[in-house]
C-alpha cells in the first residue's frame, strides 16, 4: 500500500503538500501517484532536505485558535510559521483602567496599567458627587446634597438617573450595566444588629423598593463592607468577615454560615478592618485581606464546602483592587498575571503598585503598604474604553 | 451515466483514492465535502482523489456516512462516534486533517482541529516539533527572544508539561 510515512512513522508532509499544490480542487485530474505505490528513493531523498513539512497556515490557525493564551504563547516557539499563526489568532484581555476622582475641580485622570499611560478629561457632570461602585464600564455615583443617584459612563458621558435615595452612610452596588434590562441596584442599611433595610431599584423605576430583613446571625452593615454580584446574588462581606447574601428573585436575605477567613494574628492592627477587597470572576468570589505588617492574603469562597480557601496561586488570574469595587481578569499577557494591582500609582516611574502572588512581594518593594489608610473614594478600577476618542 | 427517472434509486458516486481503489457512495452523503460537491455540479460521477490514500478515504467515508444520517434523535450517538473517531495516533490524525481540509468537510475539520488542540496543549515545544516533523528554523538569538518575551508561559510552574511525542 502506498505509504505517506517514512521509516520513523512521521507523515511526509512535504510529499502530501506537493501533491496538494499540484491539484486544483475544482477540476478532476488524472492521478499522479507513483505506479508501485511507494515513494521512489530519489523522491524521498529529495524530500528529506525539503523543509516544507508544514501544515498549511489556515489549518494551523484553526488548531491554534482553540488554545488558551498560555498555550498559544508556548506554541509560538515551535517555528516561524507557528509564531506568525499564533500571533494572528491570539486573544489577550485588556486590563481595566484606574480612574482618579478629582478632589478639587473637574479634571479626572485615567491610568492604563498595560502601557503606564495617563489620560485626563474634564467631567463637570461629576461635580459634587461621590463614587459608589463601578462595573461593566459604568460608574454609580451619589450626590449627598440632592440625594441624587445616577449611572455615568465616563467615556461616552452618558447619564442614567435613578430615583433619589439617602445613601450617605451606606454601600451600594449594581448587578450589570444599566443599559441591560436586568440591571438591579442594591443597597443595604444597618438598622440594628438583627435587622437590615434593603433597597433595590432598576433603571426606569420611579422609586426604590425597601424592605426590612432579619439577620439570624449578627451582621453589621457598615460603609466598610464589600459588595459583589455573583451568580444572580448580591454578596455582602461585613467588617468581621461574615457574608450576607441577598437573592433578588426570592427576595430573601441570609447571613451565610461560612466562618470568616482565618487571618494571621498580626492582621489585627490599625485599619485591619478597612484593608479588605472583594472581587468576582466567573462565579467565584475572591477576598483580599491586607495589613500594614504582612503580605496580602487571598481567599476564594468554596461554595460547596462553605469555607474560605486561602489561595497560594491565582492560576493566571489578575485582581484589580480598589476600595469600593474590584475587578478580575484572566488572560492578560505577561507580567500582570497572578498579581493584585492596587489602586495607587507611583508617579515616579508611573508604576501601579502591585503584589505578585508568585513571588510573594510587592512591586515596588516596600516595608509596608497600609491600604486601610487610603481614601476610599479617590480612585476606582473601571473597564478600559474601546478607543481613545474620549480623550481628544 | 446514472439516471433515476423511473426508480427511487439514489444517485451514486465513485470516489477513487490515490492508490486507485474505488468506493461507491451516495451522492447525498458525499456532498458533505465541498470539493466533491463542486465536482458533482460539474457533472462528474467518478471523483479521483489523488491526495487521499485508501486508509484515510475509508475513514472519511465512514465519517460522512455517520454524519449523513444525522437526525434530531441521534445527536448523542453521533457525539459518541466523534469522540471515538478522534482516538487515533497523531500520524492518522494528520493524514485525516489534511484530507478533510482538501475535501472541505467543515465539521470534520473542526472536529480534528479541536482534537489536535486538546492533544498538544500540554506538550513541550520540542514534543510538538517531533509530532509534526517540524525543524526549528529560529536562529539561537531569535529563539532566545521568543522565550524571553513570554517567559511566564514557558515556566513549568504548577502545570505538568508533557515531553512525549505521542
Amino acid at each position: 500500500m502506498f505509504s505517506l510515512s517514512d521509516d520513523l512513522g512521521y507523515v511526509r508532509f512535504d510529499v502530501v503538500l506537493s501533491r496538494l499544490a499540484a491539484t486544483a480542487p475544482t477540476a478532476p485530474t488524472i492521478p499522479t501517484a507513483p505506479n508501485n505505490g511507494g515513494a521512489s528513493s530519489e523522491e524521498r531523498e529529495a524530500n528529506e532536505h525539503n523543509s516544507l513539512s508544514r501544515v498549511p497556515a489556515e489549518l494551523l490557525e484553526q488548531i491554534l485558535c482553540r488554545l488558551n493564551l498560555k498555550e498559544n504563547v508556548r506554541a509560538s516557539a515551535v517555528c516561524k510559521q507557528w509564531l506568525a499563526a499564533s500571533i494572528s489568532v491570539r486573544v489577550a484581555n485588556k486590563p481595566p483602567w484606574l480612574m482618579f476622582f478629582p478632589k478639587f475641580g473637574d479634571m479626572v485622570e485615567f491610568y492604563d496599567p498595560s502601557v503606564r499611560q495617563t489620560y485626563s478629561v474634564e467631567l463637570p457632570e461629576l461635580r459634587g458627587s461621590r463614587l459608589c461602585y463601578a462595573k461593566d464600564g459604568w460608574l454609580l455615583l451619589y450626590k449627598p446634597r440632592t440625594l441624587s443617584v445616577f449611572f455615568f459612563n465616563p467615556y461616552t458621558r452618558d447619564v442614567i438617573n435613578l430615583p433619589a435615595l439617602e445613601l450617605t452612610y451606606q454601600i451600594v452596588a449594581f448587578s450589570e450595566a444599566p443599559t441591560s434590562p436586568d440591571c438591579l441596584v442594591f443597597t443595604v442599611k444597618h438598622v440594628s444588629p438583627t435587622l437590615v433595610a434593603i433597597s433595590t431599584c432598576n433603571p426606569g423605576a420611579t422609586e426604590w423598593t425597601t424592605a426590612n430583613y432579619q439577620n439570624r446571625l449578627p451582621f453589621v452593615s457598615s460603609i466598610w463592607n464589600k459588595l459583589v454580584f455573583c451568580n444572580g446574588l448580591f454578596y455582602c462581606l461585613s467588617l468581621t468577615g461574615w457574608l450576607g447574601v441577598y437573592d433578588p428573585e426570592e427576595q430573601t436575605w441570609l447571613v451565610r454560615v461560612v466562618p470568616p477567613p482565618r487571618c494571621p494574628e498580626n492582621f489585627f492592627v490599625k485599619n485591619w478592618w478597612k484593608g479588605k477587597f472583594m472581587a468576582e470572576h466567573n462565579g467565584d468570589i475572591y477576598v483580599i485581606y491586607t495589613c500594614s505588617t504582612a503580605n496580602p492574603v487571598i481567599y476564594k469562597l468554596d461554595q460547596i464546602n462553605k469555607i474560605w480557601v486561602e489561595m497560594q496561586t491565582l492560576g493566571g488570574l489578575t485582581l484589580f483592587a480598589s476600595f469600593l469595587s474590584s475587578q478580575a481578569r484572566t488572560d492578560i499577557l505577561g507580567v500582570m498575571r497572578n498579581s493584585i494591582y492596587f489602586s495607587k500609582v507611583r508617579f515616579y516611574g508611573r508604576r501601579c503598585i502591585s503584589y505578585s502572588v508568585d513571588h510573594d512581594r510587592y512591586y515596588p518593594r516596600k516595608q509596608c503598604y497600609d491600604w486601610g489608610e487610603q481614601d476610599p473614594f479617590e480612585s476606582i478600577w473601571i473597564d478600559a474604553p474601546p478607543d481613545l476618542s474620549a480623550f481628544n | 451515466m446514472a439516471s433515476s427517472s423511473k426508480t427511487e434509486q439514489k444517485k451514486m458516486l465513485i470516489l477513487k483514492s490515490s492508490e486507485e481503489e474505488e468506493f461507491e457512495i451516495e451522492e447525498s452523503i458525499a456532498v458533505q465535502s465541498g470539493t466533491i460537491k463542486n465536482m458533482v455540479e460539474d457533472d462528474f460521477t467518478l471523483i479521483p482523489l489523488p491526495n487521499v490514500d485508501t486508509e484515510t478515504l475509508i475513514k472519511i467515508i465512514k465519517y460522512m456516512k455517520k454524519h449523513g444520517e444525522k437526525t434530531k434523535s441521534n445527536e448523542k450517538d453521533i457525539e459518541e462516534f466523534d469522540k471515538e473517531f478522534v482516538k487515533k495516533s497523531f500520524t492518522e490524525l494528520k493524514e485525516l486533517v489534511l484530507a478533510a481540509n482538501y475535501l472541505h468537510i467543515t465539521s470534520l475539520i473542526d472536529l480534528l482541529c479541536q482534537a489536535f488542540a486538546d492533544r498538544i496543549k500540554n506538550k513541550s515545544v520540542k514534543a510538538i516539533r517531533e509530532i509534526f516533523g517540524i525543524p526549528n528554523d529560529f536562529t539561537p538569538e531569535e529563539e532566545a527572544e521568543v522565550y524571553e518575551q513570554h517567559k511566564w508561559a514557558h515556566e513549568e510552574g504548577k502545570e505538568h508539561i508533557d515531553h512525549s511525542a505521542y
